[in-house]
């Protein structure tokens, strides 16, 4: 359900975005977003909340791009660095506590639009 | 007609962390905390606020506000108690937003509270994504929900400043794995303090006080962004 009230953000973010740019919303073709894993962002349901939010407004001809952002992580005591499936703070190597690098970043990354 | 792609880095929690931070700065002024308390639905949050009520007593001065989706119910709970408690009617919404809670804080006698309670909407999904100025995240979790909550809702409890496992006097009657259910909390927020409570009975809620009023004097931020 949070998907509703981010897709409200983006729409706001993407018009102020198109009108610092002074490029008219119905040039807009698509507007890229990147969600970190632990967001737990449905790509469909937002892909829909867009969908619903523009319909019969000036961006209603873009569609929305989801990146979703693997959750990083580094050891400091033994170096393991990699992804991780799932958040867990324990290292897979030596079960020191990691040192996590993002996951939880949210924000408009690129605006795709025609001349 | 041609294609352009422009790169933007927008952060898009941008305008609720605008008001998180007012909310933040309207509590430092007046030197009042806020902690939000965030579960399931029926996981014990009211339960657990009744019981603070009466065990703190006038030990601390504080004011409740109640996230619900549609009813007074909780707030009216509370208010039976002789404590301020406002409503925040979300109207649908599944969580709460920074500006809705700013604006009930400028509602209430700030001057003469040392704490806010915040009871957020039933859900371990959403209220977690939305700052909204707290002091510290608190995750409730009754021990009818299973063990590996933690694990399915990692971003509530790495966000979490404590854990409340509530409704301990049922355990007798479930297969809950308690050290099972500690360790995928520790996987998630591998230092974080866990109380096991019983608002029935009473166990365990004096840990859980003296926590919150030691929160409350170390002046313990743990969002400052
Ligand atoms: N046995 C037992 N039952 C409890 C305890 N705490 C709460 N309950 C019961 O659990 C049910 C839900 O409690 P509430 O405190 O209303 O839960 P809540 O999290 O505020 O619920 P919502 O606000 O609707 O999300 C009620 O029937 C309570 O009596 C407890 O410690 N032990
Ligand atoms: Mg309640
Ligand atoms: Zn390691």
């Amino acid at each position: 359900m949070h998907e509703l009230s981010i897709c409200a953000s983006i729409v706001d973010s993407v018009l102020e975005e198109l009108k610092n740019k002074k490029i008219a919303p119905n040039k807009l073709r698509k507007c890229g977003i990147v969600a970190g894993a632990l967001r737990q962002i449905v790509p469909e349901f937002l892909k829909d909340a867009y969908k619903m939010t523009t319909n019969g407004t000036g961006l209603e001809d873009s569609e929305i791009v989801i990146e979703i952002a693997a959750l990083t992580a580094d050891c400091p005591d033994c170096g393991w660095s990699g992804e991780l499936k799932e958040l867990n703070y324990l290292c897979p190597a030596c079960d020191s506590v990691l040192k996590l690098n993002n996951g939880t970043e949210l924000y408009l990354s690129d605006l795709e639009y025609i001349t | 007609m041609s294609v352009e792609k422009v790169k933007v880095y927008k952060d898009l929690m941008g305008e609720n962390e605008k008001w998180a931070a007012e909310t933040r700065k309207l509590l430092s002024g007046k030197n009042v905390r806020m902690i939000n308390v965030i579960g399931s639905p029926g996981s014990g949050k009211t339960s657990l606020l009744e019981r603070m009520v009466r065990d703190l007593g006038d030990k601390c001065a504080f004011a409740v506000l109640e996230g619900d989706v549609e009813t007074t119910a909780d707030a009216d709970r509370i208010a039976a108690l002789n404590i301020t408690a406002s409503q925040l009617l979300t109207g649908g919404a599944c969580h709460l937003e920074a500006k809705l809670v700013y604006y009930a804080l400028r509602d209430l006698p700030l001057d003469d509270l040392d704490m806010v309670v915040v009871e957020n909407v039933g859900n371990l999904v959403c209220p977690a994504e939305f700052d909204i100025g707290e002091h510290a995240k608190i995750a409730v979790l009754s021990v009818t929900e299973g063990e590996d909550k933690p694990s399915k809702y990692p971003l509530l409890f790495h966000e979490s400043s404590a854990v409340v496992l509530t409704k301990t006097d049922l355990l007798p009657y479930l297969d809950f794995d308690k050290a099972e259910c500690l360790r995928h909390i520790e996987k998630v927020n591998p230092n974080i303090p866990v109380f096991e409570i019983s608002s029935k009975t009473g166990d365990g809620v004096e840990n859980w006080i003296e926590w919150v009023m030691s929160e409350r004097h170390a002046g313990l931020v743990r969002n400052p962004n």
